[in-house]
């Protein structure tokens, strides 16, 4: 009996994991369907007086990226070339003008080493206007991409306790510092806009990071989230804790209580037509699913780019305004908590 | 006058002596196993001189026609010796069949399996085909083993979900003692809501089914518990991998009442206590009946099932399960061929899962379903039956909800009044069985809607009482069959229609991140045509079974691209509904032989959907696998040992993976190929099992047995992980690549299990 019941006890012990992992064979997976390169445009034309750009890429076929067991390297991509195209014409018609796009090689040093990205701005400062179609063209390896958009006009900086808020965290050069919230669902009656929250870095902050503009995401993950310590060298915490991964949460705007009174916030809002609206809905339903296990249908997003391009080109209005600390107090409504990025 | 009166006496007389001869006499009682009283459902009452033969119904009940004489009436059942009784029909007569059970060593260990080679209608599993079935942990299973029926589909290890015939795993309906079970599943899907300890007998329906059964369009799942035993107290005990249970029965008054309980929890939580694995889920469960003979002509039911999970996902998310159902049922014999059966059932069914992360947030799914039902069955004659029948049901849906208003989903209430009846006749070797069932959907009470145009809500509708919107379906039900010699031919047409569907997209099989929703103004009732015709042969111990199939559904609805269902309050908003079809065949055959049995089926089935809304062009279903096969051998290998084998093929599922990606504003944007154009790896795993059947004492038996789980160790995918990472290469590593990695996630592969059984009498 004693046999038999230690036998019991080993068996039962010898279930300890439920499921079990393992690298996949690229080539049981990657089925060349759909398989033609595509060329991706992207681009936000504003309603600020300034040089636009726009970015045409090239899509990345997933057979050209797997590390091979022998190691080869022709077997796998440099991270960070081959994807910009260049030699394009770029061009874009607002209200009866045309504006022109040169293209523009821009060396950046990426954890030391150096790369070329490859964008178009306009030639000529220009601001995009309210109300009109917006129209994008581009020609290139022979083929011409068409995209439109209508700005539509953006509305006063409120907050509005019947429009939850998203955070998203973009990352790249400028943005790195920016908060971007989105409605999260689609709700015909509403207005669509992205709010941007951009903490301006107190006297002290930038005595300890220098003149340099500092990607957010690196003062975040070098310092640690927000903390009362850091709250004496820069005003990030109205927008609460951020993930360094691009992580999603709720924000209230309005819960300014660890901000100093010479903390400021520059709080941009830009309009989204419908259909960039929809576009960026669908982007953060991409970017949950690749966090969870329980995400939603795997698919392509909408596209606005004419002749089988992807990507999105669209047309906001701005409005910007600083805030300190009362200004935003007394101006938001509570909609809900800071809560811890997920 | 005198001679007018004489004539009257003589042609009174006359036309008495035609009527007695004429006149058949009813015979009706019930079958019931001899030790415990429990009755026998599907037992056969056979006639040998007139040829007539008829079914103890799901009371044990049976009626029978008979002119007056002499008979011997054979009675006879799976599992249980055969019985004869001779009989002197002179007037109605009760009769009642006492039937012991097989037992090991007496008999055939061997159990038939009958829901291969018997009619397509009905296919029949009892407690000891279960039990001797490999399972996947040992854990003795009704799901798993109607899973492995010829052209049941499921997707992936572990889950309980069945797709019967183009269905999808929610178009089923799954019930016990008449109460629907929304979660049929403990601990991710590896064990099912199905105590086998408290069943008496499961019947599962996926060609036709009578008009009595309503509100799914795939199949039906019946089962009903055991009554208790009312002769003497027994009980069993039983230790696995990842159960404990126990069952007790016996008599509240001999003869008069008797009590079962079953109970089960897990073991596997219990172990991990002292390992530093967390997410090993919990349940329990546990089945109570109590059965009370009021007299002769009138017994009640009260019957009742609970059942709790708790599993956590640190650092994600714990979610927390609950069912509890009450049935109580009247059945009464108010004629020796009328036969009414009155029923009340009250079910819940609550789903809350708590998110661990810093949002705190929750969300809370449920059903509360109240129905009431009477069905009056009228044995006409040994040939022919007829079944009359009203039902309402009271359904209130939770289909989400979270601890923010703005993002719950608004609580629905539907009620479901039906109407049924079935004609069922037998003439010369012909069978028709024709029924109607007209129901109809009405959302009613307190509910906020959404006016849904082009994807987007854009209008607010509030309802305050009263009925606001309804549907009405009809369904008409036919099945022919002609028996040639030992052979069946059959046809069957039948309309189906369900409102109460459940929206999950999670790539996980045994995600509880569900929500159950019903008919409304955006969600018409989903609807099906059903066709097949179908062969079986019964020749000595070789049994064979084929079938063809086509089914046309309507309203089917799948997921929008980027569907959010979770705490969207317009998730409405986030399917379109179209047209699904289905077709395909089933072969089985079966032979039983003294120590050995071999059954073998393949099946093909292709489901296509076509919901214009979502693709211009017509698409494969999430669950479309076209093709399937599976072999079982059960051998006798000595007196009380046996051993069995389980061979299961599947073409893999359908899969949408992304081939490539491309960045927008520094973000990497996947590229997928068209919704479900690719496919997951084939599915093939070996599963046997070794049993013993202890020498039966006087007051126990034990039986014992081991297997193994996947044998040869196939790693068959649960879903793959797409995703691109940065390698740095290069003798000084100053190089940074890019590189694309696949993780394929698998259920464990050779699973050790075992099973040990005691019974006490």
């Amino acid at each position: 009996m004693k046999s038999f019941q230690y036998s019991i006890f080993l068996l039962l012990i010898a279930f300890t994991s439920c499921t079990g992992e393992y690298d996949e064979d690229i080539s049981n997976v990657i089925q060349r369907k759909d398989s033609e390169k595509t060329i991706a445009i992207s681009g936000i034309i504003t309603s600020e007086y300034s040089k636009q750009t726009i970015v045409v890429s090239r899509s990345i076929d997933f057979s050209e990226l797997y590390l091979s067991s022998d190691g080869n390297p022709n077997k796998f991509k440099d991270a960070f070339t081959n994807k910009r195209v260049g030699g394009a014409k770029v061009s874009v018609e607002v209200a009866g003008k045309k504006y022109d796009f040169k293209e523009i090689h821009d060396s950046i040093n990426y954890y030391g080493m150096a790369y070329v990205e490859i964008y178009y701005e306009s030639v000529d400062s220009f601001a995009g206007v309210p109300n009109q179609e917006h129209k994008l063209v581009v020609e290139v390896e022979g083929k011409t991409y068409t995209a439109t958009d209508v700005m539509p006009q953006v509305s006063e900086i409120t907050f509005n306790e019947n429009s939850p808020l998203y955070l998203y965290l973009w990352g790249g050069k400028g943005s790195g510092d920016t908060a971007t919230c989105y409605p999260e669902y689609l709700f015909g009656q509403q207005e669509a806009f992205i709010m941007g929250f951009r903490a301006i870095p107190t006297p002290e902050a930038k005595q300890f990071l220098g003149e340099e503009d500092h990607n957010y995401n690196e003062l975040i993950s070098n310092f640690g989230h927000p903390s009362y310590s850091f709250r004496q060298l820069a005003s990030p915490q109205l927008i609460g804790a951020v993930s360094e991964n691009s992580g999603i949460t709720r924000i209230n705007p309005g819960n300014s209580e660890n901000m100093d009174l010479t903390d400021t916030v520059a709080i941009s809002k830009m309009s989204c037509s419908p259909p960039y609206e929809y576009f960026l809905y669908c982007l953060f339903q991409n970017l949950k699913a690749s966090k969870y296990d329980f995400g939603e249908m795997s698919s392509n997003l909408p596209t606005n780019i004419s002749n089988g391009g992807v990507g999105f080109f669209s047309a906001c209005d701005v409005k910007r305004k600083d805030f300190n600390k009362w200004e935003l107090t007394s101006l938001a409504h509570s909609i809900g908590n800071i809560v811890e990025p997920r | 006058m005198k001679t007018f009166y004489k004539y009257i006496f003589l042609l009174t007389s006359v036309i008495a002596g035609f009527s007695a001869i004429a006149q058949d006499f009813s015979i009706s009682g019930y079958v019931k196993d001899s030790a415990s009283s429990e009755v026998i459902v599907g037992a056969t009452i056979y006639e040998a001189t007139t040829n007539t033969a008829v079914i103890s119904n799901e009371y044990g009940f049976f009626s029978m026609r008979l002119k007056p004489g002499t008979y011997t009436l054979e009675c006879s059942s799976l599992g249980a010796k055969t019985q004869t009784q001779n009989v002197q029909v002179a007037d109605n007569m009760r009769v009642i069949f006492r039937l012991p059970s097989q037992s090991y060593d007496i008999d055939k260990v061997v159990v038939h399996a009958r829901q291969q080679t018997s009619d397509v209608v009905t296919k029949h599993l009892s407690a000891k085909q279960i039990e001797l079935m490999p399972s996947t942990f040992g854990v003795p299973d009704v799901i798993k083993v109607v899973q492995t029926m010829p052209g049941i589909k499921t997707i992936g290890d572990g889950t309980t979900g069945m797709y019967v015939r183009g269905g999808n795993r929610d178009q089923n309906m799954i019930r016990i003692d008449e109460a629907n079970i929304y979660n049929v599943s403990h601990m991710y899907g590896y064990v099912s809501s199905f105590n086998p300890d408290m069943l008496n007998e499961v019947r599962f329906y996926n060609s036709y089914f009578s008009p009595e059964y309503g509100g799914r369009i795939s199949s039906v799942l019946d089962a009903q518990m055991k009554e208790g035993n009312l002769n003497s107290f027994s009980g069993s005990a039983l230790l696995s991998i990842l159960t404990a249970n126990a069952t007790v029965e016996g008599p509240i008054k001999k003869d008069v009442a008797s009590f079962f309980v079953a109970g089960r929890r897990s073991t596997l939580d219990i172990i991990h206590k002292f390992s530093d694995i967390v997410n090993v889920p919990a349940f329990y469960d546990v089945n109570a009946k109590v059965n009370c003979k009021i007299n002769d002509k009138n017994r009640v039911f009260l019957s009742s099932y609970i059942s709790s999970d708790y599993q956590k996902y640190p650092p994600f998310l714990e979610s927390d399960a609950l069912n509890v159902s009450g049935t109580a049922r009247w059945i009464s014999e108010l004629r020796p061929k009328l036969f009414l059966t009155t029923s009340v059932v009250a079910s819940k069914y609550s789903n809350k899962t708590n998110f661990l992360d810093s949002t705190k947030r929750t969300w809370l799914v449920g059903v509360n379903e109240y129905t009431a039902k009477s069905k009056l069955n009228w044995y006409i004659s040994n040939n022919q039956k007829v079944l009359v029948g009203v039902q309402s049901s009271v359904s209130q849906l939770t289909p989400g909800k979270t601890g923010d208003v703005a993002n719950s989903i608004s609580d629905m209430q539907l009620f479901e009044p039906s109407l049924f009846a079935n004609h069922t006749i037998s003439v010369n070797n012909w069978t028709f069985m024709y029924g109607l069932r007209i129901t109809q959907y009405h959302n009613f009470g307190e509910a906020t809607w959404y006016t849904i145009d082009n994807g987007l809500a854009i209008a607010e509708n509030k309802e305050s009482s009263g009925i606001w919107n309804s549907y009405t379906c009809v369904e008409p039900r036919v099945h022919i069959a002609k028996k040639i010699k030992d052979s069946e031919l059959s046809a069957s047409f039948t309309r189906t229609s369900q409102s109460m569907q459940s929206l999950s997209n999670s790539k996980l099989n045994y995600s509880s991140l569900e929500t159950w929703f019903c008919s409304s103004p955006n969600l018409k009732p989903v609807e099906a045509e059903n066709f097949s015709v179908g062969y079986t042969l019964k020749k000595k111990n070789i049994g064979l079974l084929a079938e063809a199939y086509y089914r046309n559904i309507h309203n089917q609805i799948d997921y929008i691209d980027h569907a959010y269902l979770l705490a969207n309050p317009y998730a409405e908003s986030q399917v379109k509904a179209g047209k699904a079809r289905a077709y395909g065949f089933e072969i089985a055959v079966n032979r039983e032989g003294e120590r050995n049995q071999i059954s073998a089926s393949y099946s093909f089935a292709k489901v296509l959907y076509d919901i214009p809304e979502i693709m211009d062009e017509q698409y494969r279903a999430p669950y479309d696998m076209p093709h399937d096969i599976k072999l079982q051998v059960t051998q006798r290998i000595k007196e009380r040992w046996s051993c069995s084998a389980l061979w299961v093929f599947a073409s893999g599922r359908p899969g949408t993976f992304s081939q490539g990606y491309y960045e927008y504003k520094g973000t990497k944007i996947p590229i997928y190929n068209k919704r479900n154009s690719d496919s997951y790896p084939v599915y093939h795993r070996l599963d046997v099992s070794l049993h013993y059947n202890g020498k039966p004492h006087k007051h126990y038996e034990q039986n014992f047995s081991i297997g193994i789980f996947n044998v040869y160790g196939r790693k068959n995918i649960l879903y793959y992980d797409f995703a691109t990472d940065y390698a740095y290469i290069g003798g000084n590593l100053t190089t940074i690549k890019e590189q694309y990695n696949v993780k394929a996630y698998y259920f464990s592969a050779f699973v050790p299990n075992f099973t040990y059984k005691v019974s006490f009498k």
